[in-house]
């Protein structure tokens, strides 16, 4: 088990965003979460990444207990995703952004950064071959020094990926990748997701609302409705079980 | 104790002032993100409007205060109008600079103009030399009237705020502007407004301030301190404003009394520090936190 | 899509293309070393660029056989607030803390060095030791700082300012109070450094060295682990960025190279009191940045010369219209209006206006905004 999470709860005020959610996710298994806008998938999401702390529960990782670990930390253990409103660094190209995803990997002091010294260097080169990789990977390649923020969303969220990717995390974490996207780049984004499993075999959880993606890309399912796990288990499963049609007829 | 009590007693004047300043620096800031630093010289301005019609041309005293009241929204509304309008969507230190220009173009007025110039001036009070005693404490009777007026003025923002409509649509416009305007709410009417109020609130603490200290175009400087005190309340709360305000006016004048030479002009941004050190968002926090 | 490479200083500040435009860049794609290895480097590597620097460089160094000492004399001060802005910079620009502090900074940096070369140390030692007590200052309000953001913090560092100037004005023992402290003369290990000429190599040295440092933190991983603080602190621990190292680190660097400019502020001025080092200092420095351009070396620059040249301007227009002395108002008028008057009409500062004049004289086909750096560092 890559990732182990055991009666996972946080509370908001009074309201139980994430109330007792055990789950588990084997290493190169692409695993989803779905359920209705308020069920606490992004919560369970920033809970794994360690952006919340969580209330109750136990959450493990390569067999490391980082229920209270740093955010930062759980980034350098293998842990890397993408948000759903884009979190892209806005003051910066797409190559800078992309660069970002390397600092896990990054292995000098500050004092050698500041004196660019020749390891310094050969990092950076080190740097800029894995995320060319990562560039032609997603077909980056014309709006490599583009500023994102001039970038349509599409492009945006593709570069987010990217540089999630060049983390080389062994755990993607990936928020509703196709959100606010229109059929046809939904469509690319989910070959994007396929070809990454076949290049780079990487677990994934995958948070989704798009049924379609979720059903041409997962290998097991996970049904949320009000921080409560509904069901698990294969797509077409979870998608015939009567508790979660009930949960989406009803909303 | 009983000059424990007194000191206190004396703060709370010029608390009350800091505190009216501090009100509409919050006021603005919660409504239109701008970061003002020329209160403190509106302050100054109104003073001299009032100096001279009390002292120069032998008007009431509350004449006086109401003309630079009226002198000062008027003034805010074309600051608003001509500097801050045009600079919408700015980043903080652009209003920061650019208040602090308005700041100085101000002085550089009150310098100028031949009967005001860079020197002291008294403005006297019908209130002058009386003193009030309640006890075994003494007040006197210019402060007083300072703690009741502000307290008054406290009283009316408050009920301004929660019962009138035009109060209601400020108190939208302040937490969340589009959605002010998707319910029909003429933002940048109170926008304007929001300038107007914040200055004759300056103008008020300038004239109060007045008789406490002398009226000098230097006196700016003091509406420095109700930075700290904004803060210190909470920087999006208004009743954080007052309270810091006061606060901030009560331990100035404990430090002033107790502690040596020197420690009463820094005694506020100590203050400061040392609240946030233990409650990083101030008296009054508002947990704003950005939602992925 | 015609693949616009902007001026960013972000990425490898080629003056070759700062310069002219926009040099349209073909899509690469095969693996380029030797492009990326001309991207991450900072020397020129066109015979052009190359030209360029080495005309620039002649002229620095023969500026003082050129002018005269008046004018060498301003170019001194612009060196020095070109300094203290760079300390700034790397605190504002690349870390987006709001801070009025930078003031307090040089001011423990002038104070400290001075105090050392009384103890008798000499002046390369008391100014690099200056630096890093300075610097550690930086470091250990960056704890603090880290709890409060936005208009706090901006207000915290104006509280800190202050209380650090009335320390100053109370350690009379070490500090000389109000009545100031004068600085020995300047020599370099056994070379007096004497005259207007000496000071403009030495101070000419020290900014050329921190401008190195500041172009290698922009292009190494702490220059973006610091613009990703800046940018968006939530994706920045995603991404395995440690906000607190960085702050920290942000915070000494920024005080560092304060204590750089205080220190040389005070040999240029040779007498140091407690009121230069206050809150118009800090402020002065901001309008330096925002209005000379922030986000870039060049901005930074173009306000050190705004903030030495303007006082002398207004002094000549100034005595040019009165025959019986200033008249006390004009100055801060004069000075307002034109804050104001800058802030309306030119966002991106000098340097803005430099990049439009630019694109109207040097018409090469050019697409995109100004400066994306020009907007982010205020």
């Amino acid at each position: 088990m890559l990732l182990e999470v055991a009666d996972l709860a946080v509370h908001f005020g009074g309201v139980k965003a994430v109330d007792g959610v055990s789950f588990a996710v084997e290493a190169g298994e692409v695993f989803s979460i779905i359920g209705p806008n308020g069920a606490g998938k992004t919560t369970i999401f920033n809970l794994i990444s360690r952006i919340y702390d969580p209330s109750a529960g136990r959450i493990a990782f390569k067999g490391e207990d980082i229920t209270a670990l740093p955010a930062h930390l759980a980034a350098q253990r293998g842990i890397g995703r993408t948000f759903q409103n884009v979190e892209l660094f806005a003051g910066g190209s797409v190559l800078k952004n992309l660069l970002l995803g390397c600092e896990v990997h990054r292995r000098t002091s500050f004092v050698e950064d500041m004196l660019f010294l020749p390891r310094v260097r050969r990092q950076e080169l080190a740097f800029r071959a894995r995320v060319e990789e990562v560039i032609e990977l997603l077909d980056l390649g014309r709006y490599r020094h583009a500023m994102v923020g001039g970038l349509p969303y599409g492009l945006r969220k593709v570069v987010e990926l990217g540089r999630a990717l060049a983390m080389q995390p062994d755990l993607l974490l990936l928020d509703e990748p196709s959100s606010g996207l229109n059929s046809r780049d939904t469509e690319i984004m989910a070959d994007w997701i396929q070809e990454i499993r076949r290049r780079r075999p990487v677990t994934m959880i995958v948070v989704e609302h798009d049924m379609n993606l979720v059903a041409a890309v997962s290998d097991r399912v996970l049904a949320l409705e009000a921080g409560r796990v509904l069901a698990q288990g294969t797509a077409a499963a979870v998608q015939a079980d009567p508790q979660v049609i009930r949960a989406y007829l009803g909303e | 104790m009983v000059e424990f009590l007194q000191q206190i007693l004396s703060g709370l004047a010029t608390g009350c002032v800091y505190a009216l300043v501090a009100l509409g620096l919050v006021l603005l800031y919660k409504a239109t993100e701008v970061l003002s630093f020329a209160h403190g010289d509106l302050m100054m301005l109104a003073a001299f409007i009032a100096y001279t019609i009390v002292m120069v041309w032998g008007g009431n005293f509350v004449v006086g205060l109401l003309v630079a009241m009226i002198v000062l929204a008027l003034l805010g509304l074309v600051i608003n109008r001509f500097i801050i309008r045009p600079m919408m969507g700015r980043p903080i230190f652009a209003f920061v600079l650019v208040t602090l220009g308005v700041s100085l173009v101000l002085r550089g007025i009150v310098m100028l103009v031949p009967i005001w110039g860079t020197d002291d001036y008294r403005l006297v009070t019908p209130l002058d030399g009386k003193v009030l005693h309640l006890g075994p404490f003494l007040l006197n009777a210019v402060s007083a009237a300072v703690i009741v007026i502000t307290g008054l003025v406290m009283a009316v923002f408050f009920l301004f705020f929660r019962y009138t409509k035009l109060g209601t649509a400020m108190r939208a416009t302040a937490q969340n502007a589009l959605a002010a305007t998707y319910v029909g709410i003429d933002t940048r009417r109170i926008y304007a407004i929001i300038w107007a109020i914040s200055a004759a609130a300056a103008a008020l603490a300038g004239v109060l301030l007045a008789p406490m200290l002398f009226v000098h175009v230097n006196m700016g400087i003091v509406g420095l301190n109700a930075l700290p005190a904004a803060i210190i309340g909470g920087v999006a709360s208004l009743p954080g404003a007052v309270v810091g305000g006061i606060l901030l006016g009560v331990v100035e004048a404990l430090a002033g009394y107790y502690l040596p030479e020197g420690a009463k002009e820094v005694a506020p941004y100590v203050m400061l520090l040392v609240v946030l050190a233990i409650r990083p968002g101030g008296i009054f926090p508002e947990v704003v936190a950005k939602k992925v | 899509m015609a693949d616009a490479r902007t001026e960013a200083a972000e990425t490898a500040p080629d003056p070759a293309a700062i310069a002219v435009g926009v040099a349209e860049r073909p899509a690469i794609d095969a693996p380029d070393t030797a492009l990326w290895k001309t991207e991450i480097g900072v020397l020129p590597h066109t015979p052009a660029a190359i030209l360029r620097w080495a005309v620039f460089a002649i002229v620095l160094l023969l500026l003082p056989q050129v002018l005269g000492p008046y004018w060498l004399s301003q170019i001194n001060y612009v060196l020095i607030y070109t300094l203290a802005g760079m300390g700034l910079q790397i605190l504002l620009g690349y870390t987006g803390q709001i801070s009025i502090a930078h003031a307090a900074f040089m001011g423990i940096g002038a104070y400290a060095c001075a105090y050392f070369e009384r103890l008798g140390m000499d002046f390369p030692l008391a100014f690099l030791a200056a630096a890093f007590l300075t610097g550690a200052v930086g470091a250990a309000i960056a704890g603090p700082a880290r709890r409060v953001s936005g208009l706090s913090l901006l207000v915290a560092s104006m509280a800190f300012n202050f209380i650090v100037q009335q320390a100053i004005e109370r350690w009379t023992p070490v500090t000389g109070g109000d009545n100031g402290l004068s600085l020995l003369d300047l020599d370099l290990f056994g070379l007096p450094i004497k005259g207007i000429g000496a000071h403009y190599y030495l101070y000419l040295g020290v900014v050329a060295v921190s401008l190195w440092v500041a172009f290698n933190i922009l292009r190494s991983p702490l220059g973006r682990a610091m613009n990703a603080v800046r940018d968006s602190e939530v994706a920045a621990r995603s991404m395995g960025v440690d906000i607190a190292r960085i702050k920290t680190i942000a915070f000494g660097l920024s005080a560092f190279f304060g204590a750089f400019a205080g220190a040389l502020y005070a040999h240029q001025i040779t007498f140091i009191s407690p009121d230069q080092f206050g809150l118009q200092l800090s402020l002065d420095l901001i309008v330096m940045l925002v209005v000379g351009g922030a986000g870039s070396l060049a901005g930074i620059v173009l306000g050190a010369i705004f903030l030495v040249v303007v006082p002398e301007l207004l002094d000549y227009v100034l005595a040019l219209f009165s025959s019986t002395g200033e008249p006390p108002g004009a100055r801060p008028i004069l000075e307002g209006g034109l804050l104001i008057i800058v802030m309306l009409f030119e966002p991106w500062g000098l340097y803005g206006l430099w990049l439009r004049l630019k694109r109207r004289l040097f018409t090469r086909r050019r697409a995109g905004a100004p400066a994306a750096g020009g907007g982010h560092a205020a």
